[in-house]
């Protein structure tokens, strides 16, 4: 059972994907914006992270470099989850050290699979 | 029996039983009428029964009771019994009724006869059942009938309101909510008070109404009913809509939060009321205010009432009618209001709050400071509709007041007081009765001095001479007996009515006045005299010459000077010369009178009298008179004066110039300002600070190094009242020269009297000082009162209560300025002295100017004043706050104020201010958050930045990034060099040419296929920039589709050196658009090859006429005709300067400068360049040097001066 932490302003999508993670056993902390994403985060030290990119407070690049110049944290592997999908996104999600970059609209099985494999990776 | 009768007969017989069978008709008829009746009654009691029955059991037994009410075989009685149930209103049963009347399709018959029954009636009675009955099935046909455009009878409407009042039912008020998108003036505010007959139970309801985007009339309504309502769960939705873009709406929601009269809406309510652009906004925001009851809003509704809209002017009144200040000041002013509706309802206000009373109790104040105020304010409550009112204090106990609101009501002016103040003619004060007396001289009863001439026999002298003195002003009495009266009144001992009887007889011309005259000439009271001598004065006769001669010597001042002004009157030789003799006075005031007397007299004879005199006292009068004639037709007679002997009578001439405006008069005192005497030269430096203007300055700035200090102390304020910027900047600068306490107090009074905004500014920074203060106050009792005056005036001090320059009585009041000031320029000015005072400690104001004034210049005032204290995180945060301000000067100046504080934590907010799309804004973003964010903080940056998906705040970011040539931006930079927004592109390729890597230019290589032509004229810029091997591009970019494309890389290769650059400008020079040939042919002119200038003369001769039009329209300042002028200067080759000559003539520039090099040039040739040049240009320089080369050694060169000459003259 890992611990998943999953932080994004549209409360609809965090419990679709929160109720999906526990029915596979796993421990879900589910949080709206960026600024309690990285507090949840230095508390819970989660197994893996999930942001959405466009939060309010701090935005998912802000916490993912914050997660990611943490030494407790650094390597807890982080999933963006964002609508916006040019180039230059992408590029930046992995600037800040992203490992995983999805764009919305989103499967959720999808992100289900996607997460497992980095789960089992680790 | 005869034919006939048997007719009539016949006829009889059958009308009678006509008649009869018609009476039998009717009368059954109207039987089985009441038969009918009686049937129905009967069946309506047994159903009443019947149903009464099973209410006892509460309808139990439903279906007993439907087969019973189907026995009684009426339905016309079932119906009208089940009516009469539902008037029972008895609420438990409701739903068993209900159920009732559906299973006997009652409901279902209710329903359709109030759609479509025939009579109104019956539409009317189905709509009050449907109401009784409750069903919320009923509402929409409800509403229906209350919409319906053929429903002409009110009285239908108006049951289906009623019955949907009665319903209650909760599922029906979304569907009022939804009516009310529509406009209905009829049924829409019925269906609101439906809507507020629920209660709060909807408030829920109505929030989200007020949510409605999409339709402002329900956002209206809902704000309305909420108000109604008094929940205080809707004060939050309802600031949230404040700033709502339909002004019905902002008007709702203002009335509904003064309704709900929350004390949390006061400060939105403050800044709708002083920033709402619409002015209906505005009032009610302010009505709003006054409901609330706070106190501390009290100062913005002061300073509404200098908003430009009447109506809310007489809101921000009203409200503060029911605030009730003690400080009614305000209110006082809004009495002089331009607007008669205002000024009355302030006067109303101070009614009610009982300001009236106050004042007039202050009447009676052995204080005569309250006692005027008091008189002050009642005479403008008067004037602005309260007569009335004042009139009744005309009984008030005390006979002072009695006695000064007669006063107040002369004043006034209304002629309605005369009827009450008649009365009081026989008060039994004196005082009242004088005052009645005056009130009436200004009155001007119509029966004119009738009623005041018993007054003449009053026991009480002042009454008497009063009522003297009103007579004079409404005109002496044409009859015997009142002049006798008049004449008997002179024997009295008081010396005053002595002189109003003279006063009021002195006009008339009767030997008796006459005597009367001669009488008071040589009364021992000097009023009478003074009368007398006045009187003697307006007779203008000859023959009372010998008396005023002897009146000039009368002890008393007034009485010499009205003798003078009298001889003045009559004008003769001999009268003047006595008033000439008399100049010789050491009495200052009297001088003046003389000298006035005889300025009146015109200048010719004041030039007369001046031949004739010859003593220095006499001229030196005569001088001052022809000063105050103010006619330059003097200036001969004083220019020839100003060089006498006599330093007094210079320095009279320097008075007598400053009275007389003119550049004549300028100049000789300039001269005068040289005089080897510093009184005369102080008296010239004088004279030029009341006529000199800019012209004087010079003169004046050389007075301000005079050795002698009052002459310089004098030209300080000269310039001071000369004015202007360039007399400041002089004042300025004499601040290196004066040290000393008493010139440093002068000159800050000098700066203040500029009236420009450096000159307030540096006196008031200096008047932090306070021992200057101190001086400063001190010299301006020495000064006349137009400079205490005017300093006041310049500093925003007048009519201040404090009266003193203390620093915190001068912050105090600048900040009473910026909180309650009527006028921008009152405010912007108390916006830069709190600035000069030191804005660190006066921030909190200034703060608050930036957040609430409604004028976007004192904002960006207060935001410069606030720049300099970037040390306080308040000013900080209000700076960021201001990025948001509606004026877009607000924000440039705060985002470039931000630039200095230059803050990461800043980042989002000044992002964010992209979305503005304003250039100069953009440009001072980009300055602050690349001061910001360079170094380590770089990144944090991009974390933030790439949080937007916006394309303007993504440009704004690639500037930053090119700002700060980081080229750890490189990458994102080419990224959106390949993005799909042609914005973001276009930034992005000229951020990289800030970039300058090898990647950079690859990138920028790449994007030279760009399918936008924007981008790619970005990218040929970019390219450009970063020089080296970018040739392969610009290349491509020559031939692109784009004339703007090619026209920039034209421009790029003008500020190139290659070869290579060279060679792309000859391609263009092909070019088939004319801009960008020309561009290109400049281009070729500035380059860096020597061949430039041949090159470009040699590609301009085979260029078609359209071309070469348009090079001729290349500014002068363009840096190819900069480079080539520099080359026909300066270079070694004469070939190079000559080419240089023949590319300047083909551009028709008309510099002048290498011209007149080439005509001077060692080498023929190039002299023969400037002059083939120079041969266009009609200019006398040209001939001149066209004359001196006819001497040329060489006879080329003369040749060509002769052709060059040949042309000028065609």
């Amino acid at each position: 059972m890992s611990t998943i932490l999953i932080a994004d302003d549209q409360v609809d999508l965090v419990s679709i994907l929160a109720s999906r993670f526990r029915a596979l056993g796993h421990r879900v902390i589910e949080v709206h914006d960026g600024a309690r994403a990285f507090e949840a985060a230095q508390r819970d030290i989660p197994d893996l992270v999930i942001l959405d990119v466009m939060m309010p407070e701090l935005n998912g690049y802000q916490v993912c470099r914050q997660i990611k110049q943490d030494r407790g944290l650094a390597s807890v592997p982080v999933v963006l989850l964002t609508a916006k999908d040019s180039e230059a996104d992408r590029f930046w999600g992995g600037e800040v050290g992203a490992e995983l970059y999805l764009t919305k609209p989103i499967d959720p099985a999808e992100v289900v699979k996607k997460v497992q494999g980095l789960l089992e990776a680790r | 029996m005869s034919v006939g009768n048997q007719a009539a007969l016949y006829f009889a017989i059958v009308f009678g039983v006509a008649t009869l069978a018609l009476l039998a008709w009717f009368g059954s008829r109207r039987l089985l009428g009441r038969l009918h009746v009686r049937r129905l009654e009967r069946r309506i009691t047994r159903v009443q029964r019947i149903v009464h029955d099973h209410r006892r059991e509460k309808f139990e037994k439903m279906e007993r009771l439907l087969f019973q009410l189907a026995e009684v075989q009426d339905w016309t009685a079932v119906e009208a019994a089940l009516a009469s149930e539902l008037e029972d209103g008895n609420v438990e049963l409701r739903p068993k009724v209900q159920k009732l009347f559906d299973s006997l399709g009652l409901t279902e018959r209710y329903l359709r006869e109030l759609r479509s029954g025939e009579r109104w009636t019956d539409r009317a009675a189905a709509a009050r059942i449907l109401g009784q009955l409750g069903h919320a099935q009923a509402v929409p046909h409800l509403v229906e009938a209350m919409r319906d455009a053929t429903e002409d009878a009110g009285s239908v409407k108006m049951a289906a309101a009623q019955a949907l009042g009665q319903l209650r039912a909760k599922e029906a008020v979304p569907l009022l909510l939804a009516e009310l998108r529509s406009i209905d003036e009829w049924a829409s505010p019925r269906i609101a008070e439906v809507l507020i007959s629920f209660g709060r139970d909807i408030v829920p309801e109505l929030i989200v109404a007020l949510g409605d985007e999409k339709n402002a009339n329900v956002r209206v309504w809902a704000a309305q009913i909420l108000g109604r309502l008094g929940d205080p769960r809707s004060v939050q939705p309802l600031l949230s809509r404040v700033s709502d873009r339909s002004e019905q709406v902002r008007m709702s929601v203002a009335e509904a939060l003064g309704k709900l009269g929350d004390q949390r809406a006061v400060n939105e309510l403050m800044m709708v009321a002083r920033r709402d652009p619409v002015s209906l906004v505005r009032a009610e925001a302010a009505r709003a205010l006054g409901a609330l009851g706070d106190p501390t809003v009290v100062d913005g509704l002061v300073a509404l009432l200098g908003d430009p809209d009447y109506w809310t002017r007489l809101r921000a009144i009203e409200a503060l009618e029911l605030i009730r200040p003690k400080d009614t000041s305000a209110l006082d002013l809004a009495l002089r209001d331009d607007s008669a509706e205002v000024r009355g309802r302030a006067a109303v206000a101070l009614q009610r709050i009982g300001v009236l009373d106050q004042r007039v109790e202050e009447l009676g104040s052995a204080e005569r400071s309250i006692a005027d105020r008091a008189h002050r304010t009642l005479v403008e409550m008067g004037r602005a509709g309260l007569i009335e009112s004042i009139l009744s204090y005309l009984e008030h106990p005390s006979f002072r007041i009695r006695s000064r609101m007669a006063d107040v009501l002369g004043e006034v002016g209304d002629q309605h007081a005369i009827r009450t103040l008649l009365p009081l003619l026989n008060d039994l004060e004196w005082p009242v009765r004088v005052r009645v007396i005056e009130a009436l001289g200004k009155l001007r009863p119509p029966d004119g001095v009738k009623s005041l001439i018993s007054s003449l026999a009053d026991p009480e002298e002042t009454v008497r001479a009063a009522a003297v003195s009103a007579i004079r002003t409404l005109g002496a009495p044409d009859d015997a007996a009142g002049i006798e009266a008049l004449l008997a009144l002179f024997a009295a001992a008081n010396g005053d009515v002595r002189a109003s009887v003279i006063a009021s007889m002195g006009h008339v011309r009767q030997p008796t006045v006459d005597e009367l005259i001669r009488r008071g000439l040589a009364d021992p009271n000097r009023t009478v005299r003074a009368q007398a001598v006045h009187a003697a004065a307006e007779r203008s006769d000859e023959a009372w010459m010998p008396a005023l001669e002897l009146a000039l010597g009368d002890p008393e001042t007034e009485i010499r000077v009205k003798a003078a002004e009298g001889l003045g009157k009559l004008g003769t030789k001999v009268a003047l010369e006595t008033v000439v003799k008399s100049l010789a006075t050491s009495d200052r005031a009297l001088r003046e009178a003389l000298s006035e007397v005889l300025a009146v007299q015109g200048v010719e004879v004041v030039m007369q009298l001046m031949a004739s005199q010859s003593s220095t006292e006499d001229r030196l009068g005569l001088v001052w008179s022809l000063g105050k004639t103010r006619d330059p037709a003097a200036l001969d007679t004083l220019e020839a004066l100003s060089t006498d002997e006599e330093p007094e009578l210079r320095a009279a001439i320097g008075g007598a110039l400053g009275k007389i405006p003119g550049a004549r008069s300028q100049a000789l005192l300039q001269k005068l300002g040289a005089d080897r005497n510093e009184r005369v030269r102080a008296a010239a430096v004088n004279a030029l600070g009341t006529v000199g203007d800019e012209g004087a300055l010079t003169a004046l700035e050389a007075a301000l190094l005079d050795p002698d200090v009052f002459v310089r102390d004098r030209a300080m304020l000269a310039l001071g009242r000369v004015g202007g910027d360039k007399a400041t900047q002089i004042l300025l600068g004499a601040m290196r020269h004066e040290s000393s306490p008493a010139s440093r107090a002068r000159r800050v009074v000098a700066l203040a009297l500029t009236g420009t905004t450096a000159g307030f500014e540096c006196a008031l920074e200096e008047l932090a000082e306070p021992k200057l203060r101190t001086r400063v106050e001190a010299l301006l009792r020495t000064e006349g009162p137009e400079v205490r005056t005017a300093f006041r005036e310049n500093l925003r001090l007048s009519g201040a209560r404090e009266h003193g320059l203390s620093e915190g009585e001068l912050a105090a009041r600048y900040a009473r300025i910026i909180s309650q000031g009527q006028t921008v320029g009152d405010r912007a000015r108390a916006v830069t002295a709190l600035k000069a005072l030191g804005a660190s400690e006066h921030r909190l104001i200034l703060l608050n100017a930036l957040r609430t004034d409604p004028s976007p210049e004192v904002r960006a005032l207060a935001v410069e004043a606030l720049s300099s204290e970037l040390r306080f995180e308040e000013v900080v945060k209000g700076l960021v706050e201001a990025l948001r301000d509606p004026a877009i000067i607000v924000q440039r100046r705060s985002a470039a104020a931000l630039a200095e504080a230059a803050d990461p934590r800043h980042n989002e907010a000044l992002l964010k201010a992209f979305l503005l799309q304003d250039p100069e804004l953009d440009e001072a973003l980009v300055e602050t958050l690349a001061r910001a964010n360079g170094g380590r903080l770089l990144l944090g940056f991009l974390d933030t930045l790439m949080g937007h998906s916006e394309a303007s705040i993504l440009s704004g970011g690639a500037r930053v990034l090119g700002r700060l040539q980081d080229p750890r931006g490189m990458k994102l930079l080419a990224s959106w060099l390949r993005g799909p927004e042609s914005t973001l592109r276009a930034s992005a390729a000229r951020a990289l040419g800030y970039v300058a890597t090898l990647d950079a230019r690859e990138a920028l290589l790449g994007a030279v296929a760009d399918p936008t032509p924007s981008v790619r004229v970005a990218v040929a810029g970019a390219l450009g920039m970063l020089g080296g091997d970018t040739i392969s591009g610009l290349t491509q970019l020559c031939s692109d589709p784009s004339v703007s494309v090619r026209l920039a890389v034209a421009e790029i290769v003008a500020t190139g050196r290659s070869s290579h650059l060279l060679e792309l400008a000859r391609q263009l020079a092909q070019d088939p658009d004319v801009l960008v040939r020309s561009a290109a042919l400049l281009a070729v002119l500035a380059s860096a090859d020597s061949e430039g200038p041949a090159s470009f003369v040699a590609l301009v001769s085979g260029q078609p006429e359209e071309v070469k039009r348009e090079l001729c329209r290349t500014p002068s300042d363009h840096p190819a005709l900069v480079h080539t002028r520099r080359l026909v200067c300066e270079d070694r080759r004469p070939q190079v300067r000559a080419a240089g000559l023949h590319a300047l003539a083909l551009l028709m520039d008309r510099t002048l400068e290498p011209l007149m090099s080439g005509f001077t040039d060692p080498s023929p040739e190039v002299r023969i360049a400037a002059i083939e040049s120079a041969s266009r240009l009609d200019l006398p320089e040209v001939r001149e040097a066209f004359d001196a080369l006819l001497r040329d050694p060489d006879p080329k060169v003369r040749d060509a001066v002769r052709r060059g000459k040949m042309s000028v003259l065609k």
